[in-house]
C-alpha cells in the first residue's frame, strides 16, 4: 500500500508540531522522551546483525524494540525513525508491525522503488533526520561556531552536540541546502 | 502405532535440542559482550582477540554465537575478562524465557520471514521480541 505522498516541508512541519508538543525541542533531542510522551514504550532487544528496530502496535499496547548491538548514534536514528513510523504510517487500525533492516531505504532503493514500503521508509528516515536535528537547532547552533563549514571537524563537532553520526549530520546539512563538504 | 508416534517424539524431541542448542551460544555470545563491555570497556574485540591468540573474526564469530567456544577458550575468555565463567552462561531462566513458544498471526509470520531472509537467530529473536510486546497488552487486559 502506497502511504500518503508527504513533501518535505511536510515532514519537517510534522516533526516541528511533534517536538513541540513533547517541549522536546533542544539538544540533544530526547528521543527517549518523545517516545515516552507519545505512550510509545522503548526497549532495547536483541534483533540479530540486520535489523535495527521494530514497531509493534497492539490495541493500546506501543512498543519500540532498538538494537542493543549497534551504535548508540544508530539506537538514536533507529528509535526516531520508527517514532516517525509511528506519526506517518500507523492509522487507525489496531495493529501494525514495522520491521526495519540497516540502510535498507538508502541501499535498496532500486530493488524496492516500485513498492509503498520504500516511500514509507524514505519518509521515516527524513522524520528521523529531522527529528534529531532540527532546522531551526542547526541554524542556532551554525551562529554560534566559529568553523568554517567546509571543515570536516565542523561536522564531528556538530553531529557530537546533537549525537548523531557525522554522516546524518552531513546528510541532513546537504538537505538543508547549507554547505557542506 | 506405536512405532510411528516414537519417531515422532524423537523427531520433535531433536528440535527442541537443536533450537536451544543455537539459543545457547548465541546468548553465551550476548553475555561475553555485555561482559567486555561492562568489566573491560577499553578492551576492544581486536584487543581481547589478541590476548587470546585468536583472530578477530573468531571473537567476532563468539559473540554472534555463530562459532561454539570450547571450554578452555570460554575460560580463557573469562580470565581476560577478569569475570567469572558462570556470567558468562545463560541460566535456565534466561533460556526459557527467550526460547518460549508463542502464537502469532500469519502476516506477522510473514513479515518476520521476509526480514529475517533465513537467519534463524534473526526469526527467533524477532518473533520473541514482537510476541511478548504483542502478549503484554493481552496481560493488561485481564
Amino acid at each position: 500500500m502506497k502511504p500518503k505522498f508527504r513533501s518535505k516541508e511536510d515532514i519537517e512541519a510534522i516533526v516541528t508540531r511533534t517536538l513541540q508538543q513533547a517541549d522536546c525541542m533542544r539538544i540533544p533531542v530526547p528521543v527517549g522522551l518523545i517516545a515516552h510522551r507519545l505512550d510509545l514504550k522503548v526497549e532495547a532487544a536483541s534483533l540479530g546483525e540486520e535489523v535495527s528496530g521494530v514497531l509493534v502496535i497492539d490495541k493500546d499496547k506501543k512498543t519500540i524494540g532498538y538494537n542493543a548491538a549497534q551504535s548508540p548514534v544508530r539506537q538514536r536514528f533507529t528509535i526516531a525513525h520508527e517514532i516517525g513510523h509511528y506519526i506517518l504510517h500507523v492509522t487507525e487500525k489496531k495493529e501494525s508491525l514495522f520491521i526495519d533492516k540497516q540502510y535498507a531505504a538508502t541501499y535498496k532503493r532500486d530493488a524496492l522503488s516500485s513498492t509503498g514500503d520504500d516511500a514509507q521508509e524514505i519518509q521515516a528516515n527524513s522524520f528521523a533526520a529531522a527529528l534529531l536535528m532540527p532546522a531551526e537547532l542547526i541554524h542556532k547552533e551554525l551562529e554560534t561556531m566559529h568553523m568554517d563549514m567546509g571543515d570536516g571537524d565542523a561536522i564531528t563537532e556538530l553531529a557530537s552536540k546533537f549525537e548523531v553520526s557525522p554522516q546524518a549530520m552531513s546528510i541532513r546539512l546537504g538537505s538543508l541546502g547549507i554547505f557542506s563538504s | 502405532m506405536f512405532m510411528v508416534t516414537y519417531i515422532c517424539h524423537i523427531q520433535s524431541f531433536n528440535v527442541i535440542i537443536i533450537m536451544e542448542e543455537e539459543l545457547l551460544y548465541q546468548m553465551i555470545g550476548e553475555k561475553i559482550r555485555t561482559e567486555r563491555r561492562r568489566v573491560r570497556p577499553e578492551l576492544s574485540q581486536a584487543g581481547l582477540a589478541k590476548k587470546l591468540d585468536l583472530s578477530r573474526a573468531s571473537i567476532v564469530n563468539i559473540e554472534l554465537g555463530k562459532q561454539r567456544a570450547p571450554i578452555h577458550v570460554l575460560w580463557q575468555i573469562a580470565e581476560a575478562l577478569k569475570t567469572d565463567i558462570g556470567l558468562l552462561l545463560p541460566r535456565r531462566d534466561e533460556l526459557d524465557e527467550r526460547n518460549e513458544p508463542i502464537k502469532l498471526d500469519a502476516k506477522t509470520i510473514r513479515q518476520i520471514e521476509a526480514a529475517a531472509q533465513g537467519d534463524a537467530a534473526t526469526r527467533r529473536d524477532l518473533t520473541q521480541f514482537i510476541s511478548k510486546a504483542k502478549s503484554k497488552s493481552h496481560e493488561t487486559e485481564i
